[in-house]
């Protein structure tokens, strides 16, 4: 009889484990998307500062600033789905990098102090969204390996979970050149 | 940075009368410790006829050692780490101060936190401090270990012997990050990493995307993005780098915008040579090449980079 209520506790202290491990790795990829959520609102917020300190300078660019603007404010409209706020993203790093690359071809705007800071915090930004979403793949590959492998995998039928998606850099943003690359980072 | 050439024509020029000095100074003492032996062998071999007279020899051995090849060593040790290390570290980067007698504090040893384990003893010397480029950085050798327990029960644990290296990091963070070496995964595979993750001595454990990175270490962070931000795929990869070049097991810790670094050797760091002559260019060009190993660590880990919103503070 005790035997086999200590066999009983083991199988329920078991399960509970399991259940727990899953519902805390479901969790972990919510938190590392919002994670991802909060970089993305400091890059929006270092935006409208560096336009302003680059419009200044750059005379030949303005079609890149205004465009960078229109994503801006498209990104932070709050009525896009997931799926196109990530391509909107993508495109606002791609033109992002543009102009890092074109100030080269602005001596003035180079030396200008407002705008190295700006660049820094630019570069800075940059790095801890790629690191942000290298947490989110990671906490998906834990929940994707739950998911599918036994004996998880029976839990996670019964709770209705399914696999997630990892982040993947588009075809395009890989081509682009990026501030951080520019600077053999 | 100096490259091995230039410091061979720095030996065979201005070093030149430094490295004469220095070995005279070790022959004097080669020659006083020769003839410690000779005495000492001496008294055994009257100690065998003559036993009274043998016994007056022995204290007269006793100061003849202290005022011989002691005091003769000591000579020689200060002059060498005065005249010829001091000289060497000048030579790599005017900027460095350097202090033969002191060592990074047990405080700062202790709060990297790379070793958790209690220690009552505390020792070190040569300490280098300045700055390279824009990163300030400091190192030491240090010796840190336990003592348990007196007479036939004492027993001894070294913690950690080799070189701390301490410097600014180029990048801002606030909490703390480990890496330390991976014994768990890399036997015991991803059983491994489980046992890892229920390490409660240190924050959550951080799983990397590199597999050749996390066989060989295992990441502690209390955050971690922030984690992820100071391991950039590069730096793993110049982290992997940097162990391969000190073939030996380093570990790390990243605490208030700095690196902690614990390399360990297995010989005494800048110990002066008892037997090898001292106009040999090969002895001399290995202290070259160990302290240059020590400061390239700021260019082999890029932290002379600051194209973030971290200025070097100087």
């Amino acid at each position: 009889m005790l035997v086999l209520l200590i066999v009983l506790g083991v199988v329920l202290l078991l399960v509970i484990f399991m259940y727990n491990s899953l519902v805390g790795k479901k969790n972990q990829v919510e938190n590392a998307f919002a994670s991802i959520d909060t970089m993305l609102k400091k890059r929006y917020d270092l935006i409208p500062n560096l336009v302003n300190t680059v419009k200044a300078y750059m005379n030949h660019e303005k079609s890149v600033l205004t465009e960078i603007t229109e994503l801006r404010a498209k990104a932070v409209s709050g009525q896009i789905s997931n799926d196109e706020k990530i391509a909107v993203e993508n495109q606002l790093s791609g033109a992002m990098g543009k102009i890092m690359v074109l100030s080269e071809n602005y001596p003035d705007l180079k030396a200008n102090n407002n705008f190295m800071q700006l660049q820094a915090s630019w570069n800075e930004i940059e790095e801890q969204i790629s690191a942000s979403r290298r947490f989110f793949n990671s906490a998906v590959t834990d929940y994707n390996n739950a998911v599918e492998m036994f004996p998880t995998s029976i839990f996670a039928r019964m709770m209705n979970y399914q696999r997630k998606q990892v982040f993947v850099i588009p075809e395009a943003e890989r081509q682009n050149v990026n501030a951080g690359q520019l600077f053999g980072v | 940075m100096k490259s091995l050439e230039e410091f061979r024509s720095y030996c065979n020029g201005t070093l030149q009368s430094t490295l004469v000095d220095l070995e005279a100074k070790k022959k004097a003492f080669n020659k006083k410790l020769l003839l410690t032996f000779l005495f000492a062998g001496l008294i055994v071999l009257l100690g065998i006829f003559v036993h009274p007279f043998a016994f007056a020899l022995f204290i007269g051995l006793g100061f003849y050692i202290y005022f011989g090849p002691v005091k003769a060593y000591q000579a020689f040790h200060k002059a060498f780490k005065e005249n010829l290390i001091r000289a060497i570290i000048s030579f790599i980067d005017p900027n460095l101060s350097y202090d033969s007698n002191r060592c990074i504090g047990q405080s700062t040893f202790e709060y990297s936190n790379i070793f958790q384990d209690y220690i009552n003893r505390y020792s070190g010397d040569d300490c280098v401090w300045g700055s390279i480029g824009q990163t300030s950085i400091e190192f030491s050798e240090i010796s840190a270990r336990r003592v348990e327990g007196s007479g036939k029960e004492r027993k001894e644990y070294d913690i950690f012997k080799g070189l701390f290296f301490i410097a600014d990091f180029n990048k801002n963070f606030n909490g703390e990050t480990y890496v330390l070496t991976d014994v768990a995964q890399s036997f015991l595979g991803s059983f491994g990493q489980k046992l890892q993750s229920m390490d409660f001595t240190r924050p959550a454990l951080v799983k990397l995307e590199d597999p050749e990175f996390e066989k060989a270490f295992v990441v502690h962070s209390s955050d971690q993005v922030e984690a992820r931000y100071i391991l950039s795929t590069s730096f793993m990869e110049r982290m992997l780098q940097l162990k391969k070049k000190m073939g030996t097991r380093v570990q790390c810790s990243f605490k208030s915008s700095k690196i902690f670094m614990a390399i360990p050797m297995r010989k005494s760091f800048l110990a002066p040579p008892v037997f090898g002559s001292m106009l040999d260019l090969k002895n001399i060009e290995e202290y070259f090449n160990d302290l240059k190993m020590i400061i390239e660590i700021v260019e082999d880990l890029n932290l002379n980079t600051r194209i973030w919103s971290k200025q070097a503070v100087v």
